[in-house]
């Protein structure tokens, strides 16, 4: 019975791709949002609109699931399922920062629960196809209601700079202000120097050359840092735009059925996005509370700084 | 005019996904011979490939950016 259903669905849907009138008629792609309504100076694009309903969305449900909390969650409830989730992304992020997984697990799952849900809503049915008509100067102009956050060159940044400042401020909650500056400004080592010279001890010329050397590494250590906000970024957005214009032009191309199979590619590449960007910022973050000289924390391995 | 920039968008993409393809091969090989001398490593060598691979694709995005913006942005 099951079988009839699926080959009746399946031969309707290629009856539809040859004969159907319901037909995409040109491909439209825009990168830039759409402005829908401007509030002072502020114009509310459709991807600030959908961003900040996926955030609602993202409160409403937390909250609704954290209402009632049991110690053992039966096993289809919603606790047990976001707590199996958690418990995955958790140990990713455990593996990296060991014991300082616990300070950067809350920004990190926020990454993630954001994005993925940011990227699967652009797969939503009304998403993209909801559109409102407007008239400027005379002529009608259609922008979209709806479009996923993460296709917005701009959402993806502000998410990548708030890793990269998240980042900065671990380091600088877990190493201090001297030593995470240090790190980007490499002047430890003349520093060790100058004052071996106040006390009368003679330093040695070998370490003002590894002083050197260190002050280009922190030249790069900046760049890096800037380069982490466009690669975070441009990864993000362009996985997504372009899954969206990859579904598009399918749809375009072949109908109802060709373009069944990139939904479920597309939406792997969002789960797969999500994950990429938090558990990066994870690793990212792990380095940012570790020196050069540090021996990473591990369960179990007391760091250098403690064995001393 | 517009044949030029189409031309150009779909060299950009071209050229660009050339490098990562090749480099996603030889990761993924090195990660199957990995997987193939060490198996219980498992779950360590998949992450790595994971993070590894999206590092790699992301230059490849990085020239679909580009060409997606060629062709579309006026």
């Amino acid at each position: 019975m099951r079988k009839l259903v699926v080959i009746v669905v399946a031969g309707l849907l290629v009856l539809a791709n040859v004969v159907t009138p319901y037909k995409v008629e040109h491909v439209h792609i825009e990168m830039q949002p759409e402005v829908l309504w401007h509030i002072g100076g502020l114009g509310i694009t459709n991807t600030l609109l959908t961003g900040v309903l996926a955030g609602l969305l993202l409160v409403v449900v937390g909250s609704l699931i954290t209402r009632r909390l049991v110690d053992a969650p039966s096993g289809r409830s919603a606790q047990n399922i976001v707590e199996a989730l958690f418990e995955v992304l958790y140990g990713y992020v455990n593996s990296f920062a060991g014991e300082r997984a616990r300070a950067f697990f809350p920004l990190i799952m926020c990454f993630f629960l954001y994005i993925l849900l940011s990227n699967w809503l652009a797969l939503m049915p009304g998403v993209g196809s909801i559109v409102l008509t407007s008239s400027q100067n005379g002529q009608s102009v259609t922008a979209p209601l709806f479009r996923s956050a993460t296709s917005d060159l701009n959402a993806t940044l502000a998410l990548a700079v708030i890793s990269v400042v998240a980042s900065q401020a671990y380091g600088v909650r877990f190493r201090g202000w001297w030593k995470h500056l240090t790190r980007f400004v490499a002047i430890e080592r003349f520093v060790v120097y100058g004052n071996d010279l106040l006390k009368g001890r003679r330093p040695s010329a070998k370490s003002l050359l590894r002083g050197l050397l260190d002050l280009f590494i922190g030249i790069l250590e900046i760049s890096e840092e800037i380069t982490k906000v466009l690669s975070f970024g441009f990864r993000l957005f362009g996985n997504v735009f372009g899954g969206e214009v990859l579904l598009v032009v399918m749809a375009f191309l072949a109908p109802y059925l060709a373009s069944l199979p990139f939904m479920g590619i597309e939406m792997l590449s969002g789960l797969i996005q999500a994950f990429i960007f938090s558990v990066l910022s994870a690793a990212f973050f792990a380095r940012a509370t570790t020196g050069h000289d540090d021996v990473p924390p591990r369960e179990g391995l007391r760091t250098s700084a403690e064995r001393i | 005019m517009e044949i030029s920039r189409d031309l150009i968008a779909g060299l950009t993409i071209a050229l660009g996904a050339l490098a990562p393809a090749l480099s996603i091969g030889r990761l993924a090989a090195a990660a199957m011979e990995a997987l193939g001398r060490n198996p219980e490593a498992e779950r360590g060598i998949s992450t790595n490939l994971i993070v590894a691979l999206a590092f790699t694709e992301a230059i490849a995005i990085y020239a679909l950016v580009v060409a997606l913006a060629i062709k579309f942005v006026q």
